[in-house]
């Protein structure tokens, strides 16, 4: 198209960096320049979104503001500009572009579809009407199906649909929605879907297929649906029994399943939904919401046993629109995954290892990249939270420069690598924890994969101090140079970065379920005074045994035991020879996380979890808010061993020795920035365990909840105003728990306290990986 | 006892109370070097120290380890054993009732493995300076077959199988040193395994491949072993495990895994797939060796060397942990 050339008296570039290419960046540039009279090109370069307009002075400026105020988060640079007396140029265009060395530009991510292409599927009129692969230059999917940056259609796996004559005028054309939308496509010239049984015999095609599907959902089938990032399963989430067979089927008893509904007043029936969980339920990421369930929604009671939550969200795609209309009820949705695997992307690997949990298969030929599971979210006092960064929210990208490029290998659990590029740290998408085989798989095909995207060769690895973590083994076995470093530190410098407060100390809570410490105990209770480089323990909570090690995580009485054997109550119970034996070789734990495992069979009777969150799940489900007192945690200031021969009394056995702990520092600390030496407080829970016994005999289990949540807050807020000179970050797993969060967010705001809560960077060890960039970065040791 | 004796005390120390035990043919008391005639066939020779506390647990005593450890250690390698050394350091202040008793079983396996203890070496150290007494022996034996155990010919879907229930050693050991009052009270598998280790061989020939028992560091450490010299990927289905009711109880609650759990005489065989059948004929055929199982295969390696099908989920990595006990869950 040509704009009539105005004579033109500058000429200036432009180069915008931080932009999500693939959003419609450049057809909005080029909208932007017709609207102004420009003329020149825009184009997408290893530096970033490239623009040279020429055009009066006065256009020049109005487009200029208008690019600013358009693209707020971008960094905008003017390059050069220079004055002309006349510009052979002619039109404004979109070049195509060129590929540098080094990507500059942030990874597009996966779009759920948007109004305009949810209005075309379901008229009955439109040429695109029922089509599950409709997309246009604002969603779609992105970076599931990327190659390597820049975004364009050749490097994504829509490379193998050629654009029909039809969709390829759409692309030209400035003025409609689908000019230079990489994904457009159509039922004539892009991907088709079908459908298996379970022994892989086509049963229906295109059109048929999404009717076939929807009618064996309707009737009690599990099917298993390729979407965007990857296989989901899918079932009808009012059929109990169909609900009951997908849990016996993935032997996944208990942990929550996510249900997707068609739109926000769907999910209003089966939830409260507040105006911020309305806007991430409908946000372009479309991540699954964590919400406060209602009462007899119709939805079968096995969703989310003993949760009084649900997760829930709309659908991500025209393919997944188009089922939730047909069938009209909500949905279960999950990874279509085995137990303890990562999620399945490939159609033949998805019939043989979903055959026995599906009935039939709904395939597609659209190839995924990169496999992303749902991401999670919830809200705490109205802003959004990352529980689990994936679809539509990871790669996560932040500006940060860096003269070493470097790949972080996360943690064990939930674990997410990131990579330090020449201008940003991306947090790749969550893979899984590191206890099968095929996640370990995808954990080292991922790592690849990132780099072929971004084009960055780490030159350095940093991992976790533990050990026998594998990502730890896996570094290791690394050609190039690796760091180290600790669980805790790693979490608090992730909350540094979320909050934008690398250049200064912290006090960083971080509460989790199990980190190591070279102290030869495991951490999980910390209060660190920390910089980016540095970190001294100023605080933990006191030790107690992990009789049986892992097992005391799998059956939380044991913790229940040990914590009531340190009270010096064992008599009144058989502590036999062999869990005494249990006790005295279980590993030395400060750990919140376990603490609130112990408290959770105590108070809830749990004998035994599938999965490590779960009592911590259920404790705070049955938290009633009317209760508005609190246990109270001690905090002696001192740095006596705790346990001393001071504390023993009559009938409890002296704590080991190994529970007495020094304060302890990351390395002797030096020059600037160094963190002065502080007393470590020790954080004692024995008070709150006695007053816990003693209402177990006349105060419901949902008032004892909440009274310990309260006391957990309330320790946090006492620790924070302690240090009330510098901010306090929140990191670690226990964060995760929203009515712990909203009593510490309550009283930091009654103390004028500056505690920051979770936001972005998932708080679990999803953005350990994070962290554990910036101390590499910091470490002057490994520069 | 006492440190420091002159020689005609030890001189009958060991005469009347080490020597007279093992009969005519053995210690050749009156020679600085024990001559051990012509053997017939390529020599093997290995070496193992015993120190276990306590001295005495159900099912054993370390004078019966001492010769069954030795001399299985000759049969897994395809050898017979003959003869032993046997060296001892006894602590200032062990009771001659012990000592006693050590030697009478000391005699007692080696009579029932047909091995001789045609050398030995006594001394007595201060108090403090060993815990009662360790063990050293030295065995010999000639290999009558032209086949060598080497796990380097294990190939992927040969068949790996456990001799008999797991981890009773261990367990045993454990139960009696920490007092630990179980009933029954565990225990300890040892036995030697030159009878079943010869036949195996004669019957299976090249489909042996190769065979160890699982002493220090369980079943999880020979499948390291043997997928580290073989390359591929050793995997076993936990649920074919063959484990007593009782040391089930135990792992659980102790929150420890059979398989890194040690044995003195269940051993792990890696077999062709077609003459697993017959390796399980000869295995039942020896009683004192157990119930057999089948417990997995070795299979082409992708990432890791041991894998363990537990339940119904995915394959899991068996990692060797360097922080033991230390748990990883966050
Ligand atoms: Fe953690
Ligand atoms: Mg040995
Ligand atoms: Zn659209
Ligand atoms: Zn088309």
């Amino acid at each position: 198209m040509t704009i009539t050339a105005i004579p033109p008296a500058t000429s200036t570039r432009f180069l915008m960096k931080g932009l999500v290419q693939g959003q419609g960046v450049r057809p909005t540039i080029t909208r932007l320049a017709a609207e102004h009279h420009i003329v020149g090109s825009v184009c997408n370069s290893s530096r970033g979104v490239e623009i040279h307009a020429a055009a009066k002075p006065s256009d020049l400026l109005a487009f200029e503001t208008k690019l600013r105020t358009r693209f707020p988060n971008a960094a905008f640079a003017v390059e050069s500009s220079t004055t002309l007396s006349e510009s052979k140029l002619e039109k404004f265009e979109i070049v195509p572009s060129e590929i540098g060395d080094s990507m500059r530009t942030v990874v597009p991510l996966d779009r759920v579809i948007c109004g305009d292409c949810a209005a075309e599927v379901r008229s009955a009129t439109d040429w695109r009407s029922d089509y599950p692969f409709i997309t246009c230059a604002i969603c779609g999917p992105r970076y599931s199906i990327l190659r390597s940056m820049p975004f364009d259609r050749n490097s994504t796996t829509m490379d193998a649909f050629p654009m029909c004559p039809r969709c390829k005028a759409e692309y030209r054309d400035p003025s409609d929605r689908r000019f230079h939308a990489q994904t457009v496509c159509c039922p004539t010239c892009g991907p088709q879907c079908w459908v298996t049984d379970a022994a892989g015999k086509r049963l229906a095609d295109s059109t048929d297929a999404m009717r076939f599907i929807a009618e064996r959902i309707d009737e009690g089938d599990i099917v298993a649906v390729k979407a965007i990032g990857g296989y989901q399963l899918i079932c009808d989430a009012t059929n109990h029994q169909t609900v009951q067979r997908l849990r016996n089927r993935k032997h996944r008893p208990n942990k929550p399943l996510p249900v997707m509904v068609g739109d926000l007043a769907s999910a209003r029936q089966l939830a409260l939904v507040s105006d911020a969980e309305a806007c991430e339920l409908q946000s372009p990421a479309g991540p699954i919401v964590l919400l406060r369930s209602r009462l007899n929604t119709g939805l079968s009671d096995l969703i989310s046993p003993h949760l009084g939550t649900i997760g829930l969200m709309l659908p991500t795609s025209a393919l997944h629109m188009i089922l939730a209309d047909r069938v009209g009820r909500p949905l279960v949705v999950t990874s279509g995954n085995t137990h303890g695997s990562p999620i399945i992307f490939q159609n033949e690997m998805a019939q043989t290892e979903l055959a026995t949990i599906a009935g039939v298969f709904l395939h597609h030929d659209r190839d995924i990249t990169h496999p992303v599971d749902d991401s999670v979210v919830q809200c705490i006092c109205d802003s959004p939270m990352t529980i689990r960064a994936a679809r539509g929210i990871a790669p996560i990208t932040v500006n940060h420069a860096s003269n070493i490029t470097r790949l972080a290998a996360g943690g064990h659990q939930k674990v997410a690598v990131a990579l330090q590029t020449n201008d940003s740290i991306v947090l790749g998408p969550h893979i899984g924890d590191m206890e099968s085989e095929s996640s370990r798989l995808r954990l080292t095909a991922n790592v690849d994969r990132l780099q072929v995207l971004l084009q960055v060769e780490s030159s350095a690895v940093v991992h976790d101090w533990h050990p026998d973590y594998f990502t730890t083994a896996w570094a290791s076995r690394n050609e190039c140079e690796t760091t180290s470093v600790q669980h805790h530190h790693a979490h608090v410098v992730g909350a540094m970065l979320e909050h934008d407060l690398l250049d200064q100390a912290v006090l960083g809570i971080a509460f989790d379920g199990t980190g190591y410490c070279n102290d030869g105990t495991v951490w999980g209770g910390e209060a660190l005074l920390a910089t980016q480089s540095d970190f001294q323990r100023v605080g933990h909570l006191r030790p107690f045994r992990l009789p049986g090690g892992e097992a005391a995580i799998k059956q939380p009485w044991r913790i229940a035991k040990s914590l009531r054997f340190q009270l010096g109550q064992s008599s009144d119970e058989s502590i036999d020879d062999a869990f005494r034996y249990a006790m005295d070789h279980g590993p030395i734990t400060s750990s919140m996380g376990r603490l609130f495992d112990g408290v959770a069979a105590m108070v809830l009777g749990i004998e035994s979890v599938d999965d490590e969150g779960e009592a911590a799940m259920r404790l705070e489900a049955v938290c009633d808010l009317k209760e508005s007192t609190s246990y109270e945690f001690v905090i002696h200031t001192s740095t006596l061993p705790p346990g001393g021969s001071s504390e023993a009394r009559g009938g409890q056995r002296a704590v080991p020795s190994a529970l007495a702990l020094p304060a302890h520092s990351s390395r002797p600390s030096q020059g600037e920035g160094e963190v002065i030496a502080q007393p470590t407080l020790l954080l004692d829970w024995r008070p709150v365990l006695t007053a816990i016994q003693d209402d177990l005999h006349h105060l419901s289990p949902n008032r004892i909840a909440t009274k310990f949540h309260r006391a957990v807050a309330k320790l946090i807020c006492e620790l924070a105003s302690r240090h009330d000179r510098i901010p306090c970050v929140l990191s670690g797993g226990v964060f995760q728990n929203r009515v712990l969060l909203e009593m510490i967010q309550k009283s930091a705001s009654q103390r004028s306290l500056d505690i920051r809560l979770p936001g972005r960077i998932p708080v679990n060890d999803g953005g350990l990986a994070i962290g554990q960039l910036l101390i590499a970065e910091g470490d002057p040791s490994c520069v | 006892l006492s440190h420091g004796e002159g020689g005609r005390v030890m001189r009958r120390l060991i005469r009347d109370r080490i020597g007279a035990k093992f009969g005519d043919g053995n210690v050749q008391l009156h020679s600085d070097a024990a001559c051990l005639g012509n053997l017939v066939g390529e020599v093997a020779m290995t070496t193992d120290s015993y120190v276990v506390s306590p001295l005495f647990f159900p099912g054993g005593d370390i004078g019966s380890l001492a010769v069954h450890g030795t001399v299985n250690d000759l049969a897994m390698a395809g050898a017979r054993p003959l003869f032993l050394t046997l060296a001892l350091i006894l602590e200032e202040g062990l009771s001659v009732e012990t000592l006693d008793s050590i030697i009478d079983s000391i005699a007692s396996a080696a009579r029932q493995c047909d091995v001789k203890i045609v050398a030995g070496d006594t001394k007595v150290v201060p108090k403090g300076a060993a815990d009662q007494i360790f063990i050293n022996t030295t065995g010999i034996g000639v290999h009558q077959h032209t086949r060598r155990m080497s796990a380097c010919q294990i190939q992927p879907n040969d068949c790996l199988i456990v001799s008999g229930p797991l981890a009773r050693h261990g367990l045993a050991v454990l139960a009696a040193r920490e007092s630990i009052a179980l009933s029954p009270p565990p225990r300890s598998d040892s036995a030697p395994l030159h009878r079943v280790a010869t036949e195996l061989l004669q019957t299976l020939g090249d489909d042996l491949r190769t065979m160890r028992d699982a002493t220090r560091g369980g079943v999880a450490a020979v499948l390291h072993e043997w997928a580290e010299e073989s390359e591929h990927a050793m995997w076993v289905d936990e649920s074919t495990l063959p484990l007593l009711p009782e040391s089930r109880g135990v792992c659980e609650l102790l929150g420890l895994d059979p398989l890194f759990v040690a044995n003195e005489g269940t051993f792990v065989v890696a077999v062709a797939p077609d003459r697993v059948d017959d390796a399980l004929t000869v295995l039942r055929s020896h009683a004192a060796v157990g119930e057999p199982s089948v417990i997995g295969q070795a299979r082409r390696r992708k990432l890791s060397p041991v894998l363990v099908a537990r339940g119904l989920g995915a394959d899991q990595p068996l990692d060797e942990p360097i922080a033991a006990m230390l748990p990883r869950i966050c």
